[in-house]
């Protein structure tokens, strides 16, 4: 077996290893910066919640109310119609019953 | 041998470092008016705020100031070697590189700017925004080392924490946010000079044109006493537009007395001069330790009247 060239010998002179002081001080840093990322990543979530949930786009209820409003409109079937039955065509509404225009006997 | 005393001297920058870059005295103040602008705006208009948005309103304020404070500490980095009361800092003393001081800078810029863009308006992250811009710029890079007049123009910078409380709240920026503006505006030249009277010697070795040092300490002293004269009675405004009520004019008049006097005083005495009698620096240093109890005080009557239901409005017509 031959040993593997290296082929990065005589390149690298001084191989740097921090001292335990410095490494305490990297450790400490590390951390701070992994709480303050993860504080904005919460912080981010939180705003972007309290926004949704009070904006105007959930209060005229661009879903919620969209289905509601659905339900609301759903016609109502004429008398003695099932559900089950085909459904009466979208521009149908009902037509009020003309009322005679008041005469001068009337009065 | 040299390495050897070099390697057993160099510090290694811990998280307390980078905290002080945010100049975290300045801080708190900044997060103080900001508060007092926000609470007062939701006294005065009725508008409510989330109270979450309002701590994240804050945080960012917060945020900015410090971000402005790395830009400073970066920029400033070859003048505060110079002078004793700065060479401690992180970057003079060798602790934190000048690189990672602008891009923390930087960072907390954006950061700050979108997080009240996100918890507020606009107009709130446009104010923190130009204010950061308004520290590390116009005032660090350009004014500081340019003009007598530097912390009378560079005092816009700390002045706009209560606007932008106030506009983080109604999204607007009525007379009242201004006239808080206008109090810090005017708060700060008295405030600033008293301090450098006791410290001409180190700006003058770091060739900052400060006034004691362009002008001398009796113009200086002279200066001191007419911005104090204006911002008594301009404190006293609140009161006429109905921002400030019974307890906020007492707190602001009879501190304003104690202001003026040591005003007075300070402008009788030769604090500042070659020879200066001890007994007139320390006069100096009373007022300029009594102008930061005389702004938290007035700022902390506004907080108390409308966040404790102790506002009783002043009828002047």
């Amino acid at each position: 077996m031959t040993e593997p060239e290296n082929k990065y010998e005589g390149q690298f002179k001084e191989i740097y290893i921090p001292s335990a002081e410095e490494q305490r001080a990297r450790r400490s840093r590390n951390r701070v910066l992994g709480f303050a990322l993860a504080g904005f990543v919460i912080l981010v979530g939180v705003v972007t919640f309290i926004r949704l949930s009070s904006s105007d786009l959930s209060k005229s209820g661009f879903y919620y109310n969209f289905k509601d409003k659905a339900a609301e409109e759903e016609m109502q079937l004429p008398p003695g119609m099932e559900p089950d039955q085909a459904a009466p065509p979208p521009n149908l509404t009902p037509v009020e019953p003309e009322q005679d225009e008041p005469t001068g006997d009337d009065l | 041998m040299t390495d050897m005393s070099a390697s057993q001297t160099k510090r290694y920058a811990t998280a307390g470092d980078y905290v002080q870059l945010l100049k975290p005295r300045i801080m708190m103040l900044v997060v103080f008016t900001a508060v007092s602008g926000l609470v007062a705006a939701v006294g005065v208009t009725g508008q409510p705020i989330n109270p979450i948005m309002a701590a994240i309103a804050t945080l960012s304020i917060a945020l900015g100031s410090g971000a402005a404070g790395a830009i400073n500490m970066w920029y400033d980095s070859d003048i505060d070697q110079i002078m004793t009361r700065t060479s401690t800092r992180p970057i003079p003393s060798g602790a934190v590189p000048r690189e990672e001081a602008l891009a923390m800078g930087l960072i907390m810029s954006g950061v700050s700017v979108m997080l009240m863009w996100l918890a507020s308006n606009w107009l709130a992250a446009g104010l923190l925004a130009f204010s950061i811009f308004y520290y590390g710029v116009i005032y660090t890079m350009w004014l500081k080392r340019s003009t007598p007049q530097n912390i009378v123009i560079g005092g816009g910078a700390g002045a706009f924490p209560p606007v932008i409380g106030w506009a983080a709240v109604t999204g607007n920026t009525p007379l009242d946010a201004w006239i808080l503006f206008a109090i810090i505006f005017f708060w700060t030249p008295p405030h600033f000079w008293a301090l450098s009277l006791l410290a001409h010697g180190e700006y003058e070795k770091a060739g900052v044109p400060m006034l004691p040092v362009t002008h001398g300490a009796k113009a200086t002293r002279n200066q001191i006493l007419l911005y104090t004269i204006l911002l008594v009675p301009l404190a006293m405004t609140p009161l006429l537009t109905g921002l400030g009520g019974w307890l906020y004019g007492a707190v602001a008049g009879v501190l304003g007395l104690v202001f003026l006097s040591y005003a007075v005083r300070v402008w009788r005495s030769h604090a500042g001069d070659k020879g200066a009698a001890p007994a007139d620096m320390k006069l100096a240093k009373g007022m300029f330790l009594f102008s930061i109890l005389y702004l938290f005080l007035v700022f902390a009557a506004l907080i108390v009247e409308h966040a404790f239901g102790l506002y009783f409005p002043v009828k002047v017509f």
